[in-house]
């Protein structure tokens, strides 16, 4: 059993002491699934059969008890409260975390997937409906490529084009309002930590053309006629949000063109505070915010910017591996060097 | 010592729907040494059901008689059409005593991943029931899935200009739930479909 202080805890030790595990095991709370995206079998002690995780955490006001067994077998059960749960988005809509890792620096740098793996979850946090308007989604997307592949008539088609356009609007019209509340925290967070030197700004990409006034319903309409022998040579849906992009912008630049190292950083870990203040401005409740050892890159002054940026905000999780600057931000300290490691973290 | 036939009715048995491996093989042992005179009942049985079955030339519905109940009752009102996707929806829609018209059997949902285009779901055939009746209104009662979604696209597009309305089942809270327990999509189009309470 491990108690985490209402602030949040400071957790220290040497490398391979388990600082991310127990980082790792607080977000499975809240995802149930790794946030490294490693296996459920991997997550099993070498030798063991079985893992199981506990953990009591609060939101909407009350204490709920999450468990989680998974065997080998990846049979993985999850329970709220005692009660068996079916899906894991239930486990979504209650305990919410947001982990900010070394990682995060490809949701900058990296490919257009990174960006759309980040904003979808962040904004399934933020807004309910988000998962089951994607899978419906996604699953209309399998059909519909399926049938590019094969012989099939007008209507048909038609008839697939329109459940798919249908199921596109939804998710759209959610990325583009959840980006229009995103934008100008982030344009603020980003002032706060750079010290007010940088603007930094974020655009959704469409990947058809839109005249303004136009209703997307129409120009995916349009996209879809003009497509047509395209999509049919090469078998599968060339357009629509499972191809989307974000575009981040410093001073007007494209920041994946020009941006250095240490900027990378520091709006890697800008997103994840924006991401910890939308849930807590959607729910009214704020996030366990985890910082795994993101600080260490940046410079003196990013990085008391950062501390103080989080100060009495969320309940705050940091692990690094000396606790160095952190000394002034006073949070309960937690040396896992000190422990002998044992399987119950939580 | 080979069991061949044991076998192999054991897997007949392992095909049907929720049939394991485990229920398969006690069934089949059970007919084979214990009860063979019920075995031989229910393997003609089998076979008879099988014989006098037949899907209605209307509807698709499965009938002993040449036309199903539904489609040879002149009582039923010939100007609302009712297309469901399996037999068993009739019984269900049937069970609400609400609706007093014919039917169609669909058998199916558009479906390219399994395989599943218009003349998989008899579209020709409900093309040709469609022309015959003096409808009004076509009901379908098809699931809200993506599948259900596209079959009613296609449905609707290919009866465009007939004089008739095409309706399908509002979605939303079920009857004596609770709020609390409806997901939140179903719970948005409930509040986008509102009606005024009297």
């Amino acid at each position: 059993m491990l108690e985490f202080p209402a602030p949040g805890l400071f957790i220290t030790g040497a490398n391979g002491c388990g600082k991310t595990n127990l980082l790792e095991a607080v977000a499975y709370l809240s995802s149930g699934k790794s946030i490294r995206l490693k296996p459920d079998s991997e997550l099993v002690r070498f030798g063991q059969e079985f893992f199981r995780l506990s953990g009591e955490v609060e939101y909407s006001g009350s204490r709920h008890t999450i468990e989680v067994a998974c065997d080998t077998n990846h049979i993985k059960t999850i329970s709220i409260d005692s009660v068996q749960i079916d899906r894991l988005s239930e486990l979504y809509r209650g305990f919410k975390t947001v982990y900010s890792a070394p990682g995060d620096v490809e949701i900058v740098t990296g490919s257009p997937g990174e960006r759309r793996r980040f904003f979808d979850l962040a904004i399934a946090q933020h807004d309910v409906t988000y998962l089951d308007y994607l899978r419906r989604y996604r699953q209309v997307l399998k059909q519909r490529n399926q049938l590019l592949k094969e012989r099939f008539n007008r209507a048909e088609k038609e008839a697939w084009d329109n459940s798919f356009v249908e199921a596109t609007l939804p998710v759209i019209e959610k990325r583009l309002s959840y980006l229009d509340e995103f934008r100008p925290v982030l344009r603020e967070y980003y002032r706060d930590i750079s010290g007010e030197k940088e603007e930094l700004q974020v655009e959704y990409k469409f990947e058809i053309p839109t005249s303004s006034g136009e209703k997307f319903q129409e120009s995916y309409l349009k996209a879809i006629t003009t497509s047509e022998d395209r999509e049919r040579e090469q078998c599968r849906t060339l357009f629509g949000p499972h191809l989307a992009d974000w575009d981040f912008l410093l001073d007007g630049k494209r920041v994946r063109s020009f941006a250095s190292q240490g900027q990378n950083r520091s709006i890697a870990i800008a997103l994840r505070l924006v991401q910890a203040e939308m849930v807590k401005r959607s729910t009214g409740e704020s996030p366990v915010l985890m910082l795994d050892d993101v600080l260490a890159e940046l410079d003196a002054s990013r990085r008391s910017n950062i501390l103080n940026m989080l100060h009495g905000q969320h309940q705050v999780l940091i692990a690094a591996p000396d606790i160095g600057d952190y000394r002034d931000f006073n949070l309960p300290v937690l040396n896992l060097t000190d422990k002998p490691e044992r399987g119950s973290v939580l | 010592m080979s069991y061949k036939q044991l076998e192999n009715l054991q897997q007949a048995l392992k095909k049907l729907p929720g049939i394991g491996s485990k229920t398969a093989r006690r069934l089949a042992y059970y007919m084979v040494s214990r009860n063979t005179g019920h075995a031989m009942m229910l393997a003609d049985a089998i076979t008879s059901a099988i014989e006098a079955n037949n899907p209605c030339p209307e509807c698709n519905l499965l009938t002993e008689g040449e036309l199903c109940e539904f489609c040879a009752d002149p009582e039923r009102n010939q100007s609302l059409l009712c297309v469901v996707q399996d037999a068993q929806d009739v019984m269900l829609i049937e069970n609400t005593h609400e609706f007093k018209g014919r039917y169609f059997v669909l058998g199916g949902l558009l479906s390219p991943l399994h395989g599943i285009g218009p003349e998989e779901i008899h579209f020709p055939q409900l093309k040709k029931l469609v022309e015959e009746l003096p409808l009004t209104e076509i009901i379908l009662a098809l699931n809200p899935s993506a599948e259900g979604d596209t079959t009613i696209h296609y449905i609707v597009e290919k009866f465009e200009t007939m004089p008739f309305k095409i309706t399908r089942l509002a979605t939303g809270i079920p009857f004596g739930g609770d709020i609390e327990y409806t997901t939140p999509v179903t719970l948005t189009n409930a509040l986008f479909r509102r009606y005024e309470a009297d």
